[in-house]
């Protein structure tokens, strides 16, 4: 048997409240991620994803359980060689405004995972080159600021990023998110050529089901801290199990297709609170 | 003049008529010749992608633009009988929050968070109906309830803080209609809600749109959430209305290049994995646009006409007008 990339067991995060009390933000959860593969997280606001995400990187403690990395557990990993671990996670955020230094050039901002794990210079140079040209980035952009990129480019410079050190894994935390619809289907174009070209693994975390679709082999439906539903994504989207994701679902509006018969009854009047 | 299809091409049927609308910024113009209707009980969308011009066609109807760094240079505003373009601050005043009622997208940074939530929906009821402190209580606990707040004569008292983000929108939405207005503009209600939640605030705004005749101006840059919801949608493109009709027909066959395009762009109408069409370019900033249309150079299918002629918005079937030289046929 092959060890997964990725294995989650029994991961809990407990918060205290004011009043003394336990919050679950999550609950036990597990689940392996293999080689190349994507796992979409989703649910709503305050279901927990983005503390399961952050607890992957290690930005956050977990109150309890193990997250194994090929094998190794890399909660209990500490000073030089969690360093190195961290090499194979990487992160990309939702917001491209809040997450690039303004006062650094995109080339500095390339060049720092390398510098922080010891590359030399040249090599320096023509990573951060080519990692430009992988993202779909004129090579001018190096001496220029994150603000003077459209929300889009930014978020191709944070996934240029998230690339530099070449991880064996990438967290995104709803990347797209912040994005117009036009945007979007670009980001969404460059993660799937990057999975095909580097046969790159994911966790993708998104409130949006359209999304996680288009970009997931498998699907995590989390609620209240747990995981609810998981499964392959067409099956999830075939025949969802559990009544969450089921409402989950139904909630996303329908787009009628191109052609698609005209004469329907008034759009307005077919749905309620 | 094409506008108005929704008021039956009868101006008085139209509670709000927007007639070649330019909004500029010194010598830049940012939106040009926006004409838009809406008819009582009618949900229109305002549709198009970020720097399009929505946003400030929305407050020019409210006479929110900073003026004078941003004005309105030319076009009328039509709404009750007079020309808001012309209308004073006291008359603005007047129609603020009582013929008008607006929302916006962020409602934890539109809400006041050091006043509780009667309070907030008490102030207009106070000023424009001169209720007391308790009668605009007790209509602030009954309109709390009709925007489907459980506990209304707890929550009156809550403040911002302690709502979740749908219950403030619906807090939001309680003190837009306190006054009975006319007309609600909802700009970009949901963008910041979660999925079960947006549907639940624009099924409230549409139960309220028929209940009370409301008419409603949506915008969103979610072409789902006017697939649903709309009854007619605008799409603006570098601050013009670039296509116009009825949401069935116009996203069954969409004729500009630009509407195509984005539906074109929804993941949900791709076969899922697939490599999603994308809009190359961004939109044209003001003074960057040319003489021609300005979303020829990330047309699929321009014509050499198109970088030099404007394409006037021109009528294309029943109810709809666009405003291409090349349209989907």
């Amino acid at each position: 048997m092959t060890v997964p990339l990725l294995s989650v067991e029994n991961l809990s995060k407990y918060y205290v409240d004011a009043s003394g009390r336990n919050v679950l933000a999550v609950n036990d959860v597990s689940f392996d991620l293999a080689q190349g593969e994507v796992l979409g997280i989703v649910g709503e606001s305050g279901c927990g994803k983005t503390t399961l995400g952050r607890m992957l990187i290690r930005v956050l403690e977990p109150t309890g359980g193990r997250i194994m990395i090929e094998g190794c557990d890399f909660a209990s990993l500490r000073g030089s060689a969690l360093k190195v671990a961290r090499r194979n996670l990487q992160m990309v955020f939702q917001d491209p405004f809040g997450s690039l230094n303004p006062r650094h050039t995109v080339g500095h901002i390339l060049a720092e995972p390398l510098i922080v794990h010891g590359a030399d210079r040249t090599t320096i140079r023509t990573r951060v080159a080519e990692l430009l040209a992988t993202v779909g980035l004129p090579a001018t952009s190096l001496a220029r600021y994150p603000h003077e990129f459209s929300g889009g480019q930014r978020q191709r410079i944070a996934i240029a990023r998230a690339l530099a050190l070449q991880p064996k894994l990438i967290i995104a935390d709803e990347p797209v998110s912040a994005l117009d619809v036009s945007i979007q289907s670009q980001i969404i174009n460059l993660i799937t050529d990057l999975r095909q070209q580097f046969g790159l693994s994911m966790i993708f975390i998104s409130h949006d089901l359209s999304v996680v679709r288009h970009v997931s082999n498998r699907i995590a439906v989390m609620k209240a801290g747990t995981i609810v539903e998981m499964g392959p994504t067409e099956s999830v989207f075939a025949h969802p199990q559990h009544a969450y994701t089921q409402a989950l679902l139904a909630a996303i509006p329908k787009v009628p297709a191109l052609g698609s018969p005209v004469a329907r009854p008034s759009a307005g009047n077919s749905r309620d609170d | 003049m094409s506008d108005a299809p929704g008021c039956g091409r009868s101006a008085d049927r139209c509670v709000l008529a927007i007639d070649k609308l330019s909004v500029s910024a010194g010598p830049l113009a940012i939106t040009a010749d926006v004409s838009l209707s809406i008819a009582a009980g009618e949900m229109v969308g305002l549709v198009g992608e970020s720097g399009c011009g929505k946003s400030v066609t929305a407050q020019s109807i409210m006479r929110l633009l900073p003026e004078p760094q941003i004005r309105i240079a030319a076009g009328r505003i039509m709404f009750g009988g007079s020309d808001l373009t012309r209308a004073s601050a006291r008359e603005m005043r007047a129609i603020r929050g009582r013929g008008i009622g607006m929302i916006f997208q962020e409602p934890m940074s539109s809400l006041n968070p050091v006043f509780t939530c009667g309070d907030q929906i008490a102030e207009p009821l106070v000023i424009h109906q001169n209720l007391g402190h308790a009668a605009a209580r007790r209509r602030a606990i009954e309109l709390l309830e009709l925007v489907g707040i459980t506990e209304p004569d707890r929550a009156v008292d809550r403040y911002p803080h302690q709502l979740s983000g749908g219950q403030r929108q619906r807090v939001m939405i309680a003190a837009a209609i306190a006054c009975g207005p006319q007309l609600l503009i909802a700009d970009e209600p949901t963008t910041a809600l979660d999925v079960t939640v947006q549907a639940q605030v624009l099924g409230l705004i549409n139960r309220l749109r028929s209940e009370l005749r409301l008419a409603c101006l949506l915008i969103t840059h979610d072409l789902s959430v006017v697939a649903e919801f709309c009854d007619r949608v605008y799409v603006m493109y570098a601050g013009r209305i670039v296509e116009q009709g009825p949401v069935r027909s116009l996203f069954a066959s969409p004729r500009h290049r630009y509407t195509r395009a984005l539906l074109d762009t929804i993941p949900a109408r791709n076969p899922p994995g697939a490599r999603l069409p994308a809009i190359p370019g961004m939109v044209p900033g003001p003074g960057a646009r040319g003489d021609g249309c300005a979303f020829a150079d990330r047309c699929s299918a321009p014509l050499t006409r198109c970088g030099t002629d404007l394409p006037k918005l021109t009528a294309a079937g029943e109810a709809r007008d666009v405003a291409c030289w090349n349209p989907v046929p």
